[in-house]
């Protein structure tokens, strides 16, 4: 599902960047440097990026996979769960998780990229004996009724939306029960 | 005869001097080393390099080699390295990482090693190693499972060592090792390809020009190493993506593999262009960025050879500039969008 806040974030901060160190490129870059207020200024505004962008990589919690399965697992029951991940790299993701978490046996289905054929393995499936099912999204392309179409198949097997976890990149777990 | 007073000092001062420097890039290779290390004990593997762990795990060693494995278009040297960690070290985070820690930490002392070689000055090295050291997107791909580390690290040998020759050092180890790791990056990622520009603004930084450059005995080794050097890659291009033509079931994008028809084919390039690959950890802009820097790369390779003779090309330095611009910026810019 593409996050619109994020790609005109993306875009609009790219775009400045990229006007500014062309255009800095393209002028007489001798001219700018010889002024050493400025020169000192870029310094100090390079290496500052620099420690800012590096400390940044400590605080940014990259596995949302882990806090979405985890928090799921601390209310629910794993082995009463059936988890769908919405494709087969966001299946290696969640099933490495989930063995990273002392759970050995992955009780995942992967389905297809086409959604049409993602539906019908969706519905040959949670026709078995789980209590809950679970959809794990990690960067797909389904959208909003792609959605739409699951919740009501889930329905109409008699669950319903009991738990809707959802992280950046794309990460979210949505999960339903009898 | 010299004053042995001053003969001492001038010894041991030069000698401390390299001493220190020797533990001035220690200490800098170190703390990069624990800037990549730190952050690979506690960050659980994201969505790209879950597509390392699986392809590492589940696939032999023989089907990397002959490139039968799915769900990456790149080719197979640090997943093989990937599989030999994972012998070794288990299946950790950590141990998923090391290849890339390693030669993420390695990339520190070439840098140095190339700034010298360059620029003949110690302080400048050091400031380059330092500045490797923590430089947010190489520290960010350092510590993670993916093949970019290993990319970087090898095309900055392969720079190097070709520096090395250019500036008068012909020895056979000097082209072996350059042939090596030209090999071996494009064994790791078809990025590459990016290594080959920034080898020829290394030949016209130099004022090597390709038509002279071709011609003259001196060089006419590099010209068969980096032949070489291309060579085997090229033939596990070919297997991967003609012979056996599981490349290219990697290569489409996810939407047009479960709909492949022109009306979603078109769709998919739209937003390849306009919004980028899933959710836009590289925007759509940096394709069109990529695309313009690969024309501009021909533009200079055409303006090189065509006037050659009026040396027009000096007056191009923009173009450089802009080229080298358009490479580099799209994958800092990803990272730092992210803040």
């Amino acid at each position: 599902m593409i996050q619109p806040v994020f790609i005109t974030r993306h875009i609009l901060l790219t775009s400045i960047g990229v006007i500014l160190l062309t255009s800095i490129l393209l002028s007489n870059i001798k001219a700018i440097f010889q002024r050493k207020t400025l020169s000192y200024l870029s310094v100090i505004f390079v290496l500052t990026t620099l420690v800012f962008s590096t400390l940044y990589n400590y605080f940014t919690y990259k596995s949302y996979t882990t806090k979405a399965t985890k928090t799921y697992l601390s209310e629910n029951n794993y082995l009463d769960t059936l988890f769908i991940a919405t494709n087969q790299i966001s299946s290696f993701n969640l099933q490495y998780t989930l063995q990273r978490e002392g759970f050995y046996e992955p009780n995942i289905l992967s389905v297809s990229y086409n959604f049409d054929v993602a539906y019908g393995q969706i519905k040959e499936r949670i026709k078995e004996n789980h209590d809950k099912a679970c959809l794990f999204n990690y960067f797909t392309s389904w959208g909003r009724k792609e959605y739409q179409l699951v919740t009501k198949l889930m329905e109409r097997n008699g669950r319903n939306e009991f738990y809707n976890l959802k992280y950046p990149y794309g990460v979210s777990l949505v999960c339903f029960k009898n | 005869m010299k004053p042995p007073g001053k003969f001492s000092l001038s010894k041991h001062s030069s000698k401390l001097q390299k001493l220190d420097e020797k533990i001035v890039l220690t200490l800098i290779t170190f703390f990069g080393f624990l800037t990549r290390a730190v952050p690979s004990f506690y960050q659980r593997l994201w969505f790209d390099e879950s597509t390392t762990w699986y392809i590492s795990k589940y696939s032999s060693l023989q089907d990397l080699i002959s490139g039968n494995y799915f769900y990456d278009p790149h080719p197979p040297l640090h997943y093989i390295l990937t599989k030999i960690s994972i012998l070794l070290l288990g299946e950790s985070e950590i141990a998923l990482r090391a290849p890339s820690i390693i030669l993420g930490t390695l990339t520190i002392i070439y840098v140095y090693k190339l700034a010298k070689v360059i620029c003949k000055n110690s302080v400048t090295a050091l400031v380059a190693a330092a500045l490797t050291a923590i430089w947010p997107p190489l520290v960010w791909y350092s510590a993670e499972a993916r093949n970019y580390s290993s990319l970087i690290f090898l095309n900055t040998a392969a720079i190097y060592y070709l520096v090395v020759i250019i500036k008068n050092n012909y020895k056979l180890t000097n082209y072996i090792k350059y042939t090596f790791a030209l090999s071996l990056s494009w064994l790791t990622n078809f990025n590459a390809l990016y290594l080959t520009v920034l080898l020829y603004m290394i030949f016209t930084n130099y004022k090597i020009n390709i038509a002279r450059y071709l011609n003259s005995q001196k060089t006419k080794g590099i010209v068969l190493s980096t032949f070489v050097g291309l060579a085997v890659p090229a033939l596990w291009i070919f297997q991967f993506f003609v012979v056996s033509k599981v490349g290219l079931s990697s290569v489409a994008y996810a939407r047009w593999i479960g709909k492949p028809n022109i009306t979603e084919a078109f769709r998919t390039l739209s937003e390849q262009i306009i919004f980028g690959w899933a959710d836009s950890l590289y925007p759509g802009v940096f394709n069109v960025l990529q695309i313009v820097s690969v024309l501009l790369i021909l533009l200079l390779i055409y303006l090189n050879i065509r006037f050659v003779k009026t040396r027009l090309i000096v007056k191009h330095k923009e173009l450089y500039s802009l080229a080298l611009l358009t490479i580099v910026a799209p994958p800092v810019f990803a990272r730092l969008c992210l803040i």
